[in-house]
């Protein structure tokens, strides 16, 4: 036998547990006041495929909507048995108990603020016009430097314009708001990608909110879902 | 060491980076309880480099077409 894990939380003795990834049982441990949720294969398959993947988010999310407070485990999370997995709780005790305090009653925005126009593409060096300051540039190499300046000036504006949107997507967030990170530029294309930790019951306004904000950029909101940008132990 | 399958394009519509992001957090996210870090995923041909840099794209985790072949990448 082998398990997958899926999320651990506090111990609920209410819940009727789903079935596990593929039809296989849904195991439940529980210990020292920690919750482990796991699908027990009668034989740890090669490969997990993309409708595990879904089936894996669906019942991670099933649970997070049930309990108050859910750590959803990093996938491909296999432990050899259960008394494997008890001990793994035991061990990490005080860090999992600590970080399903700071997710209780709270789930995770993600946002993504795509640029609306692509980047212009660094020129192929050329000499500059006459009259730039390139131009006016002693040799060769020093216009080729003068020339890239000019274009790392370019994103550099983009990364301050990312930033002044991250900015402002936290300060609208900010009533509801207990936790954000933040990717400036991740990407060509990308201009930002957040993950914010907001309190549920305002999840659905927090998301029409921070939609709205647009300076260049699309934003893209996906959640409220389980806190899986938060709850890895700190 | 983790192993990744990977495939250099870019999200190029808003569903694409939705799943993106939805898989991005199921395998470089959450909890480790363990130290097992291989992610090896048959039909998910995406994926974030662990400099949290887009790479690549889902093609459409919800969708049957068939993966394309991916490069196995050591990180």
């Amino acid at each position: 036998m082998s398990l997958l894990l899926h999320a651990i939380t506090p111990p609920e003795a209410g819940i009727r547990p789903p079935e596990g990834l593929r039809g296989h049982p849904l195991v439940c441990t529980q210990q020292e006041g920690l919750a482990a949720w796991a699908t027990a294969f009668p034989d740890k398959p090669e490969q997990l495929t993309r409708a595990d993947l879904l089936a894996h988010h669906e019942l991670v999310s099933r649970l997070d909507e049930r309990l108050d407070s859910t750590l959803p485990a990093r996938l491909p999370t296999w432990v050899s048995d259960l008394d494997a997995l008890e001990r793994l709780l035991v061990a990490r005790r005080g860090a999992l108990l600590a970080n399903l305090e700071r997710v209780r009653g709270r789930t995770e925005l993600a946002i993504t603020a795509l640029w609306v126009s692509a980047e212009p593409e660094p020129p192929a060096f050329r000499f500059a016009p006459r009259g730039s300051l390139a131009a006016g540039a002693a040799t060769p190499g020093t216009r080729y430097l003068l020339q890239r300046r000019q274009v790392f000036a370019g994103s550099d504006q983009r990364r301050a314009l990312a930033q002044q949107l991250a900015d402002d997507l936290e300060r609208l967030a900010a009533p509801d708001l207990a936790e954000m990170q933040r990717q400036v530029c991740p990407s060509q294309g990308v201009a930002l990608s957040a993950a914010l930790l907001v309190a549920r019951p305002s999840a659905i306004e927090v998301k029409a909110r921070i939609g709205r904000v647009a300076q260049d950029v699309r934003i893209l909101v996906n959640g409220p879902w389980p806190p899986y940008s938060f709850a890895d132990v700190r | 060491m983790a192993e990744r399958l990977v495939t250099l394009s870019r999200p190029t519509s808003a569903d694409e980076v939705s799943l993106l992001e939805l898989a991005d957090r199921l395998l470089n996210r959450g909890v480790v309880l363990t130290g097992e870090a291989t992610i090896s995923v048959a039909g998910v041909d995406l994926i974030y480099l662990g400099l949290n840099v887009v790479l690549t794209t889902v093609e459409n985790l919800y969708g049957t077409r068939e993966p394309a072949p991916a490069r196995d990448h050591t990180a």
